[in-house]
């Protein structure tokens, strides 16, 4: 009897700490929504329909560069980008992972800049990449491999433990969006509006080495043996983004690679295809360079479009309802955004209106 | 490992767990084999430390004690043959030979600490002097890691060696049980200073699970955590960054230094004593207290009643009291008496003793000069306020006001700032730039840096000092009311809910207001200071 | 307050890269790791502080000998810093006073860094190309990551310029710390010049911080 009024009294203890730390923890937890909105693009995945044929993956060169939006509307191509900033190979070969679980696109699109970084670089950027998973062993691998030397595996499974003191520091959209986020994504593409020509682009400072680390090469052949065993082809592309710069020794290993085995390499920074693409530095790029506009995406998608379906068995799906519902709710928002940016840019200078004027 | 890591947090739990369903008799094995864990992973080369440490202890205390017994048994079997001379010769020699084997153990461990801590300081020393003779420092300076908490344990083992010396406990006749009472792993990191005769009974016990009693002691390694995480490491980026550059940190800071830095050492230091004492408590095995509330003292030599308490009486018990009565010392005293007349000659062989004391208590804290100055000036400031002992006596039978409840706040408080000021000199680690950085309170009056600003570039936000200000007022005011009896058990013995709900504050608390993560580390302060 | 806040929260703490575009320069902020002692500061009274205070070696204890035996040179004293028009450019060290001594540059570029504030900037003075980082700590403060020479317009303290031969900067600087037929590099602590060449020409000269 009395046993069981101090196991009842310490299970109520426990619960009761548990429930109101997890309801802390939701609190603090960033929300990304006003600010740094980047964080949001992982977990987003998860409300799609997850019915995709062709998979992007990689850094903000994908998921600024490319719109699904434009895919669908021009080919009836079905396709999501699983990217985040500064996204390493490992973090983009376990979201590969982590989608298979959900559903088998036929094409999986990756973009090869990551290849330079061998190491985990950057809790911050970390934290975007890995926190939106849902949790499966490819999370938890996803963890382990991007941890740079100061984290701890616990904090992932409690976040509380890293963002706890954010007490002092929250704002009213910890608290509007205590119970989710809303979509600010399109199919995971970040939609900018804007222009900022690209000039004076550095070239990139010689290196003492070039060759890419054994990690990244081994997550490559990784990604490569998860496509085939899923019969999924894999595509390389290197986006056409000026900064930061390719250096064309990269480029001739990943060529290499591609060729030895038989893979799609397609490098956009390549005079030819540039050409082909009809991008325009002066109007297509928001940030000097770096990161193409949704008017650059579009130009870059329609190119890529025409690609995927010359090379790839992909059938024009607009007509199949369920698709065509969700995807009209993405198009819809996605012009509405479009059409609110250039409003802001018209009225404020900036995309993000009057609010903050800094961006 | 320390108390703060995450994996020891999860071992302690799962060790409570196991502690208490497995049978009684294995419990204290479990301890033995957590202790040993808990070391190893420090570093296997300590085990070796105390392994020596153990055996050494254990082989050399079982002689003693055999030799005690069979001396006991001739004096017994010559009881009708010996006078009462030779029967007391007899027990003198006996003792020497006993002496003989002790003084062996001691010197194989205070050899075994001088080297290993103390190596380098000496030759260190030896080398500046041989400087002074124009060579240039040429003797080897040894390097060696210094075992985890070699300084306890060590001195609780040697403690326990001069015990059964002196005959006032039989020795401990398992090896295992002795390892578990030299290596007990909540006492490693800071202590306390336990005695075999105080923590022995419960380590070996195995005492049951009793629901209160454990409670309670989970509400001790709560605060303990409290104390330790939620203030000391929070504020230990401003101390780290204040003494970091005296020349910029002068006047007020370093005032602001030596307040900083004694809340941090307080919180740190009783912080981890709770942590200790509380797992001890949830165990069933009583652990000495180390603290009593230091900073009510009304004089150092009270202060030094109530803080490190184990460390304190094992000098007076195991140092104070045998110099004191040394035949050098007796001698002294005679000769003293006898040449520098009756008031010098009493004093003397207490000064003598008390600096010698104070000597060692300050090497004891660390092999650096700057350690045994403070003990002197520790020493210093005792003696003199034990002269004027009288005076004091005179000064509040003539001021009633003095007698006031107001003036014992006074005089807590000037304890406070003299042992603050003291405490400078493990701060700066160097004896000039201490003396240089005290006077600088008094000659750079830039009391500004309280108002315009300044406090927040301390590597200290608004919010933090608003945690540090709510926590300092919760300890005074729980010490204030843990002057009549424990706090945890007064709010249990009223309701057991209120006590529940208490234990869930202190879990959320820590985990919350902790400053314990990324954004807290420490070698992002250190980057501070580049 | 509240981008930064945020920013403090993900960005501030510790961090091995600085925030540079979402693949910048190969990270800079490696060596402020290298640099930190682990030790922080201790509980004194405790056996804690005895130990840390065993970890930090005494100061006195070994200013009896620093033989300057830097492999690298033997009589060469090699400046690591970069004199450009009589401003002095130290690696690692704040940007922005430098760069407003500097004048107008003839071109500037600027790489944000992905998703947060920090910005990379580019300066280009003629021949030669000042480029900078955000602190890992602070993202609003700028240091210098590399000072490059791109042409024979400018040359090093020691005279080398872009079209000097390898034999010329054997001469000035000595035997390289490191090098290939591709470069060679001259090291110090946190910092180094780095002489890029072509057969056996020099074809670019790099000031940079050292990345580990």
């Amino acid at each position: 009897m009395a046993n069981k009024k101090v196991l009842f009294a310490g299970l109520a203890m426990t619960l009761t700490a548990g429930v109101l730390l997890a309801a802390y923890q939701r609190l603090v937890q960033p929300k990304y929504m006003s600010d740094v909105v980047e964080g949001n693009l992982i977990a987003d995945y998860y409300r799609s329909g997850k019915d995709h044929d062709v998979l992007f993956i990689g850094d903000c060169e994908c998921y600024e560069n490319f719109s699904p939006v434009k895919l669908w509307e021009d080919y009836g191509i079905s396709s999501y980008i699983r990217g985040s900033a500064q996204q390493l190979i490992w973090q983009s070969y376990y979201l590969l992972e982590d989608t298979l679980r959900c559903e088998k696109p036929k094409v999986v699109v990756f973009n090869v800049l990551s290849m330079k970084y061998g190491e985990p670089q950057n809790e911050a950027y970390n934290r975007m990449s890995v926190e939106g998973m849902e949790w499966s062993k490819s999370k938890i691998a996803n963890i382990k491999a991007s941890m740079t030397e100061e984290e701890s595996f616990l904090s992932y499974v409690f976040p509380v433990l890293r963002y706890h003191s954010r007490w002092s520091e929250l704002t009213e959209d910890d608290f509007r969006y205590y119970f989710g986020a809303e979509p600010n994504f399109f199919s995971g593409y970040y939609l900018r509006a804007d222009a900022k020509p690209a000039q004076n682009v550095p070239k990139g400072t010689p290196l003492t080495d070039y060759s890419f680390s054994d990690t990244c090469w081994d997550y490559l052949g990784r990604m490569m043996q998860l496509c085939a065993e899923n019969h999924i082809q894999l595509v390389l592309i290197k986006a056409p983004s000026l900064y930061p710069y390719w250096y064309p020794e990269w480029d001739e290993q990943i060529r290499e690679y591609a060729e030895k085995y038989q893979l799609h390499y397609v490098n956009f920074l390549d005079e030819d295809k540039l050409a082909a693409t009809g991008l325009d530095f002066e109007t297509d790029t928001y940030d000097g360079g770096l990161h193409l506009n949704v008017y650059g995406a579009e130009k870059l998608s329609d190119w890529f479009g025409q690609y995927l379906i010359s090379k790839f068995d992909l059938r024009d799906r607009s007509s199949e309802p369920a698709l065509a519902n969700e995807w009209a709710d993405i198009c819809r928002r996605y012009h509405a955004e479009t059409e609110r940016q250039v409003k802001n840019l018209e009225q404020y200078g900036n995309v993000k209106g009057e609010a903050d004027a800094s961006v | 490992m320390l108390f703060t890591d995450s994996l020891f947090i999860f071992g302690l739990i799962l060790l409570f767990f196991v502690y208490f369903l497995i049978p009684q008799k294995y419990r204290w094995m479990l301890l033995l084999g957590a202790s040993i864990a808990f070391y190893a992973y420090s570093g296997v080369f300590n085990l070796i430390y105390i392994a020596v440490t153990a055996l050494s202890t254990f082989l050399i205390t079982r002689r003693m004690e055999k030799m005690a017994e069979a001396a006991k048994e001739s004096v017994s079997a010559h009881k009708s043959e010996w006078s009462r001379d030779e029967k007391k010769a007899f027990k003198e020699h006996e003792k020497k030979k006993r002496r003989r084997w002790l003084a062996l153990l001691l010197i194989l461990n205070f050899g075994m600490l001088a080297v290993i801590k103390y190596g380098a300081f000496t030759m260190n020393n030896v080398n500046t002097i041989i400087g002074w003779f124009g060579n240039r420092g040429t003797l080897p300076v040894p390097d060696f890691l210094l075992p985890m908490g070699i300084s306890f344990y060590l001195f609780q083992t040697m403690g326990y060696a001069i015990d059964v010396y002196r005959e006032k406990y039989p020795c401990e006749k398992n090896f295992a049980k002795l390892a578990l009472f030299v290596s007990f792993f909540p006492q490693l990191v800071q202590g306390p200073i336990s005695r075999y005769d105080d923590l022995a009974k419960g380590l070996y016990a195995g005492n049951g699970f009793e629901a209160e009693r454990v409670h309670l002691g989970v509400q001790r390694i709560l605060w303990g955590y409290c104390k330790k995480v939620v203030l000391a490491d929070r504020i230990l980026p401003a101390v780290t960054l204040l003494i970091s550059d005296p020349e910029q940190y002068q006047g007020m800071y370093a005032l602001l230094g030596m307040l900083y830095y004694t809340l941090q050492l307080y919180a740190d230091f009783t912080g981890g004593i709770d942590i200790t004492i509380g797992i001890g408590q949830v165990l069933g095995i009583p652990i000495a207290e180390n603290f009593q509330r230091p900073f009510f003292s009304k004089n150092i030599t009270e202060y030094w009643r109530r803080w490190h308490i184990t460390l304190g009486t094992w000098f007076k018990d195991y140092l104070f009291y045998p110099v004191s009565v040394a035949q050098p010392m007796l001698k002294l005293s005679k000769w003293s008496r006898d040449k520098l007349g009756k008031n010098i000659g009493k004093y003397l062989p207490v000064y003598v003793s008390t600096l010698a004391v104070w000597f060692v208590t300050g090497l004891w804290h660390g092999a650096a000069w700057n350690f045994i100055v403070w003990g002197m000036l520790n020493a210093v400031i005792i003696l003199i306020s034990e002269r004027l002992t009288g005076l004091y006596g005179k000064f509040h039978a003539k001021c009633g006001w003095s007698n006031t409840r107001a003036y014992d706040g006074f005089m807590a408080i000037r304890t406070t700032l003299m042992m603050g000021c003291l405490r400078m000199f493990d701060c700066y680690r160097d004896v000039p730039l201490t003396f240089r950085m005290f006077g600088t309170m008094f000659t750079k009056w830039n009391v500004q840096i309280f108002w315009d600003g300044s406090l927040m570039k301390l590597n200290l936000s608004l919010a933090d000092y608003g945690v540090l200000l709510t926590g300092v007022l919760v300890l005074f005011t729980a010490s204030m009311i843990g002057r009549k009896g424990s706090v945890r058990k007064r709010i249990l013995g009223r309701s057991r809910v209120l006590s529940c709900c208490m234990t869930v504050a202190l879990v959320l608390i820590v985990l919350i207001f902790g400053a314990y993560g990324i954004g807290y580390d420490s070698s992002q302060f250190i980057y501070n200071q580049f | 307050m509240n981008k930064k806040s945020m920013i403090s929260v993900l960005a501030a703490a510790a961090m091995l890269a600085a925030l540079t575009g979402c693949g910048a320069q190969s990270q800079p902020a490696a060596d402020s790791q290298s640099a930190a002692p682990t030790d922080s500061v201790a509980p004194a009274e405790t056996e804690a502080a005895a130990e840390s205070q065993e970890a930090a070696p005494d100061d006195d204890a070994s200013p009896a000998e620093t033989p300057a035996d830097t492999p690298a040179d033997e009589a060469v004293q090699i400046d690591f810093d970069y004199n450009l028009n009589g401003t002095k450019i130290v690696v690692g060290e704040e940007a922005d006073p430098v760069i407003e001594k500097l004048g107008e540059a003839d071109a500037t570029f600027e790489a944000p860094s992905c998703a947060f504030t920090g910005v990379s900037y580019f300066y280009t003075y003629g021949g030669v190309q000042v480029i900078t980082y955000p602190d890992e700590h602070d993202q609003s403060l700028n240091r210098i990551y590399e000072v490059d020479l791109n042409n024979d317009t400018a040359a090093t303290n020691e005279g080398i310029t872009v079209g000097s031969t390898y034999e010329d900067m054997i001469a000035k600087y000595g035997k390289p710390s490191q090098e290939t037929p591709a470069y060679a590099m001259y090291e110090t602590e946190g910092k180094a010049v780095r002489f890029f060449l072509t057969g056996n020409t020099v074809s670019q000269i790099v000031y940079t911080i050292v990345i580990n």
